[in-house]
């Protein structure tokens, strides 16, 4: 990639959770600003926007995609989107609102131009990072047995149907109120925490009865 | 179950997780997609600028275009206009000869001191409505066959001087070369004789000739043909009737 800067090879970047940290403390208006920046010709302003929310979304679309491949396609296509819709872009709502709804739009329209796809597929194993909070967190774990807490998370979250899997890491992912989750999958609020309990319940559940036989 | 919904109240209100990454989760994307991604975004408001000036170009060429069309057009409308307002020709003598009948104007009496019987109203002038006639009433010369068989125009009979004798009082100290004002009975058979024979005598043309024309009627004794030329001949020469030595 010649011709780039330092500041485009991603180096800059924060570390995601002291970047998730950092989002928490961002105001909204703030990235609505950005934006703007942006829409009038501040590449800087893209920049600071990308950094603050590029870990969250890139993994709210691999547990969506449960692939990189896909899941760096999509969130290609999504900051395609939001850099061709910078024009548009009115502040009516945060601005990871607005992210995060053109992520879930992309991944439809990857699920419809997909058709189907087999319940379960293949989870990429660069991302076996995540671990399953339980009561006794404290207590030191092999790095086997956080792989296998991994393992047996993902395959639960393989199993949730489509929409409750999609508001579960809305919430997880994207720190969004129900209320927001509700706008950007097009459901009502009711429908969005419904759905969201089920998905946490079936979660708790599976990882439950894994440990039991386990 | 009221725990589980007590425990996903907490986790609703972001008070207590479920699940938690470790603090050493790497999950983000990869630098090549973060090179594509802000190489994106560069290139659209680098492009963004060039359609801006590429649409101020594009909007600025017919612009430009239709200026100039504009102004080739007024210019040559203006050189049109110019050249219909340019004289025909230069003027020539014959021209200047032509015939011209000019509209009849009130006759203006000025009343005299020193002369009462011009104060008095006259019964001929009275009798006959005042005319006007120009040096040209007569025409002079014909510019051709036609005009010289032309019927006379209708005012012709009122524009033709009137020079008797109890006439000549009536011409105003103001006449000028261009109006004389008479008032009278109609205009003798020698005057007559002059004004229709004015348009075909080609002696007229040239002064020697008509004064050679002149000296000949006095020499026949038709006195007052060449007293009636000789008049005409004057209104004609101007410079000849107001020579100190005439």
């Amino acid at each position: 990639m010649d011709g780039l800067t330092t500041s485009e090879t991603g180096s800059h970047f924060a570390h995601p959770r002291t970047a998730a940290r950092r989002v928490e403390g961002v105001s909204d208006d703030e990235d609505a600003q950005l934006m703007l920046a942006y829409a009038r010709g501040e590449m800087r302003a893209f920049e600071t926007l990308y950094s603050r929310h590029r870990a969250a979304l890139y993994r709210y679309l691999v547990r969506q995609a449960r692939d990189t491949e896909i899941a760096n396609d999509l969130f290609q296509e999504v900051w395609s989107r939001v850099i061709v819709n910078r024009v548009r872009y009115e502040p009516r709502a945060k601005f990871r609102t607005f992210l995060f709804t053109l992520a879930h739009n992309c991944f439809i329209d990857h699920c419809r131009r997909l058709k189907s796809r087999p319940a379960g597929a293949s989870v990429d194993e660069a991302d076996a990072a995540d671990l399953l909070a339980t009561d006794d967190d404290a207590r030191p774990e092999s790095a086997l047995e956080r792989a296998e807490t991994t393992r047996r998370y993902r395959a639960a979250l393989a199993t949730l149907p489509q929409e409750q899997r999609d508001v579960y890491l809305l919430h997880e992912e994207s720190d969004l109120s129900l209320e927001e989750i509700a706008r950007v999958t097009g459901v009502g609020t009711e429908t969005a925490k419904s759905r969201l309990r089920y998905a946490v319940g079936k979660l708790r559940t599976a990882l439950a009865v894994e440990e039991d036989v386990t | 179950m009221s725990g589980r919904d007590d425990e996903f109240d907490d986790f609703l209100a972001r008070r207590r997780k479920l699940f938690r990454r470790p603090e050493d989760d790497v999950l983000e994307p990869p630098h090549e997609v973060d090179r594509i991604v802000l190489r994106q975004a560069r290139e659209a408001i680098e492009s963004r600028t060039d359609e801006r000036e590429i649409r101020g170009m594009a909007w600025g060429a017919p612009l430009a275009l239709a200026a100039s069309l504009l102004v080739a057009f007024t210019i040559i409308l203006n050189v049109g206009m110019t050249k219909k307002q340019q004289p025909l020709a230069a003027v020539t003598v014959e021209q200047v000869a032509q015939r011209r009948d000019y509209p009849p104007a009130p006759q203006v009496n000025i009343p005299m001191a020193g002369n009462p019987a011009s104060q008095a109203p006259r019964a001929d002038s009275a009798a006959a409505p005042p005319a006007i006639a120009d040096r040209s009433a007569a025409p002079l010369v014909a510019e051709n066959e036609a005009d010289r068989h032309a019927p006379p125009p209708p005012a012709a009979p009122q524009a033709a001087p009137h020079r008797s004798a109890g006439a000549a009082d009536a011409v105003t100290a103001g006449e000028n070369a261009s109006t004389v004002i008479v008032a009278g009975s109609p205009p003798s058979e020698a005057e007559r004789a002059v004004a229709k024979g004015s348009g075909s005598a080609a002696w007229r043309r040239d002064g020697a000739s008509w004064l050679a024309e002149i000296q000949r009627l006095r020499a026949e004794g038709k006195n007052a043909e060449a007293d009636a030329e000789m008049a005409e001949y004057k209104r004609q020469h101007k410079a000849y009737a107001g020579s100190p030595d005439r």
